[in-house]
């Protein structure tokens, strides 16, 4: 028997957005089911359904046989059913411990018996958590550790776990599959939410595929073929990468970072005194382990953040020039969430939206531009007018960077652009950034998908610990290499 | 002209206390993510709830009761709007304020008559000093600190008891995360919604408890729109306090001892020094503080903003 079963679970948002459609799901004692599907199937919904994050206008939840109502997360946890969210569920000024503690609920545990408990399960699963540190400072990696550690706390059975390995970089990810593993020797269910099919292949024992709200397929692991199967079940046709693109650079540079020192907002500096050129038409990755100075970087050069010390100069702009910007934290900076999908297309191109001396709003042109970035990367909205809120995270990322990419601009930095898109929205992503560069801007991608930044770019700056340890030409990429530089001095490994 | 230094400490700590009161209950609300503008509102409604009180039963425990108890109700309907139905609380609480000046003012003249008369109602006794005998002998320190209303003490004390809630204990850490992420706090099973209520009723009944020192302490009667900022005044010492009840403490006592200052350089009848400008001296003070070290303070995360649970 199931420890928990979902039966014909229909919701539908208040926005009249249909999320799930008399859907079947049902997770086992010691098993990986991975839960797959395309930004906007409605995987994140489902799941939050099941761990009483939201209700089901309709449909039945059992578990071991059991027909219950999960009011909130709360009577999910209750029943054993806990959910790792994209967004963590950590209060980021709060020490580790403290987080911990917050998640115990009815668990009475003295802070002696906790840090043995947590000692305990960190030893099982391979962690080092540093308990005394507060959450701000820590990684993704980190961070998710904690949240599966406080589900263990709470002597959870079934672990949900929306894109765990979007934020993640390579041998985290391997070191978070080894932890996936253990939790199934133990006996406990695993649900894992994604759109990267070979991550499903790799860990799962049991595949359920959805798409447009529905279940198309339910395979086991032995059943599964190849990859290609799964791309046909998820988007029905088949995703072809474009050549890739000529490579003509011009040696002007249209951006001068020089010296450039930054801090976070505790005043800690994160990047310590760095300079580059970015030339028109060049896409220039940054990468690096997250937490190295990336945001702050980002943050400097698109102007939200001002610099401790050093310049940051678009050569032939005055000094009011803002570049185009996809942050890396797209809820908080990316769009204004209660503010309709058409507003948020052209909150950063008001004046070119405007007419007449007085830049009155020109309601023509600012519905034909929405409409473009719309339908530039396909972002699944019910209507222009509908709240950005209504759409899912991976439509709100496509939303953004298509934003960013057809607003006329010389500069822009991409960070995390494909983080939680599928795999075709993701490629359709690259592709637009590559024939943006061949137009002759220039892009600062900052990505913690390796593979990403090698295809794209003309050249590589590694960043570590707040510095630019090195920048390769591209006739000298090497992901071994580039690795080893990632960790070298200062830079850490989380 | 001379100041009398230990006179200006006691009548510091004497006037330091309604707004210490208030601010350690706005303080504790405030680091559950809410703000509370109503805080002033409700000591106004303490202020006459007491008096009425005192004037028609003569019983000044009595009195303080029902002040306490319309401080609750106050702060209950301010919690039932920005709580449950998660309209704004800054205007909420705004609105509430102009509420309790309208209703106090009105039921007042309700009671004794549209017409001022020279000499407006007023109670026979006031609040008494706490008697400790022999400890208010001492040298020096005993007059400054013994011979105060319970309510000083009870105010420090509670001041004490709300630092130690707020960071040593469970309950503590639960209401700091509601402040930082409500939504966060909500997801890990903690009852956001009831544990904002316990904390704005609370504060109602401490607030209109210190309204009450205005009416039937400090003075016998009451005037209209008397707390005259006090609640806010308590506001801005908090953030001055940086969210700590133990900074609250120290602030207070600053606050009330330009408070006091004033009051002495208006007795000494100086004509150069027009008493407008004195009144204002406490408030310029927290401005000129607040712009001193103020700026880079970081409040509770969520801190005056709605939250609902998404359905």
């Amino acid at each position: 028997m199931p420890i928990i079963e979902l039966r014909k679970i229909t919701k539908v948002y208040p926005g009249g957005i249909v999320a799930n459609r008399n859907v079947d799901f049902d997770v086992k004692e010691g098993e990986i089911h991975a839960l797959l599907g395309e930004n906007g199937a409605g995987k994140t919904t489902l799941m939050k359904i099941m761990s009483g994050g939201l209700k089901p206008t309709s449909g039945e939840i059992y578990v071991n046989g059991e027909r219950v109502n999960f009011g909130s997360p709360a009577d999910a946890l209750k029943y054993g059913i806990g959910m790792v969210h994209q967004h963590f569920a950590l209060i980021p000024s709060m020490t580790v411990l403290e987080n911990l503690r917050l998640g115990l609920f009815d668990r009475k545990l003295s802070k002696d018996q906790l840090i043995v408990e947590v000692g305990e399960l960190s030893k099982r699963l391979g962690f080092d958590l540093r308990l005394d540190v507060p959450v701000d400072a820590l990684s993704a990696g980190e961070r998710q550790r904690i949240e599966i550690i406080r589900l263990l706390l709470r002597k959870v059975r079934v672990l949900i776990f929306d894109e765990p390995t979007s934020l993640l970089c390579g041998p985290e990810i391997d070191r978070f599959f080894q932890a996936l593993k253990q939790l199934k020797s133990e006996g406990h269910g695993i649900v894992f939410i994604t759109h990267k099919i070979r991550e499903a292949l790799e860990v799962s024992d049991r595949i359920t595929v959805m798409r447009e709200g529905r279940v198309i397929a339910k395979l086991k692991r032995s059943e599964v073929m190849d990859e290609e199967q799964l791309v046909e079940l998820m988007i029905g046709e088949r995703i072809v990468p474009l050549p890739d693109r000529p490579r003509t650079p011009s040696d002007k540079p249209i951006l001068i970072v020089k010296d450039l020192v930054v801090s976070d907002d505790l005043g800690v500096e994160k990047v310590k005194g760095v300079s580059f050129d970015l030339r028109a038409g060049e896409v220039l990755g940054i990468a690096g382990v997250e937490g190295n100075g990336q945001r702050e970087l980002a943050e400097a050069i698109a102007g939200l953040r001002s610099p401790k010390s050093g310049e940051v100069v678009f050569i032939g702009e005055n000094s009011g020039f803002r570049p185009s910007y996809v942050p890396a934290d797209r809820v908080e900076l990316g769009v204004a969430m209660s503010l309709s999908v058409m507003v948020n297309s052209i909150i950063r191109s008001i004046d070119e939206n405007s007419k007449g001396r007085i830049k009155a709003l020109d309601f023509a042109k600012i519905g034909e531009f929405a409409q473009k970035v719309v339908s530039f990367l396909g972002v699944k909205a019910p209507s222009l007018g509908a709240p950005v809120k209504y759409l899912s995270g991976g439509n709100i990322q496509k939303l953004i960077v298509g934003r960013e990419i057809l607003k006329s601009t010389k500069v822009l930095i991409a960070e995390q652009p494909t983080a939680g898109l599928d795999a075709r929205s993701a490629e359709m992503v690259r592709n637009a950034l590559s024939e943006l560069a061949s137009k002759g801007v220039g892009i600062i991608l900052i990505s913690s998908d390796l593979d990403e930044i090698l295809k794209l770019s003309d050249r590589i700056a590694v960043i570590s610990g707040g510095r630019i340890v090195k920048i390769f030409e591209r006739a000298e990429f090497d992901p071994k290499l580039i690795g080893i530089h990632m960790l070298a001095a200062g830079g850490y490994m989380a | 002209m001379s100041i009398d230094i230990s006179g200006l400490i006691f009548s510091a700590i004497s006037l330091m206390t309604p707004v210490l009161l208030a601010g350690i209950a706005e303080l504790l609300v405030e680091r559950s993510g809410v703000l509370n503008l109503g805080v002033e509102g409700a000591m106004l409604i303490g202020a006459f709830a007491a008096f009425m009180g005192a004037y028609y039963y003569g019983d000044l425990g009595l009195a303080s009761f029902i002040a306490a108890l319309s401080g609750m109700v106050f702060c209950a309907l301010f919690a039932i709007l920005t709580v449950s139905l998660a309209l704004n609380q800054m205007v909420t609480g705004l609105a509430m304020n102009l509420l309790a000046i309208g209703i106090t003012s009105y039921l007042y003249r309700a009671s004794f008559g549209w017409y001022v008369s020279p000499i407006p109602p007023h109670i026979k006794e006031t609040l008494k000093p706490i008697d400790l005998g022999a400890l208010s002998e001492m040298p020096v320190v005993g007059k400054l600190i013994f011979g105060h209303l319970p309510h000083t003490y009870f105010a420090i004390i509670l001041a004490i008891f709300g630092w130690w809630l707020i960071s040593k204990t469970g309950i503590g850490l639960k209401i700091r995360a509601m402040g930082e992420d409500p939504q966060v706090a909500d997801s890990l099973g903690i009852n956001v919604n009831l544990t904002r209520y316990t904390l704005l009723l609370a504060e109602g009944a401490i607030a209109g408890l210190a309204g009450s020192l205005l009416s039937i302490g400090y003075y016998n009667m009451f005037l209209d729109n008397m707390t005259q900022g006090r609640g806010y005044v308590a506001i801005a010492l908090v953030i001055l306090a940086r969210w700590n009840p133990m900074l609250l403490i120290a602030a207070s006592f600053f606050f009330s001892m330009v408070d006091a200052l004033q009051l002495r350089i208006q007795a000494l009848g100086l004509t150069y020094i027009p008493p407008q400008l004195a009144l204002m001296l406490p408030y310029l003070f927290t401005i000129i503080v607040l712009l001193a070290l103020g700026r880079k303070v970081r409040g509770p995360a969520a801190l005056a903003r709605s939250y609902k649970r998404q359905r």
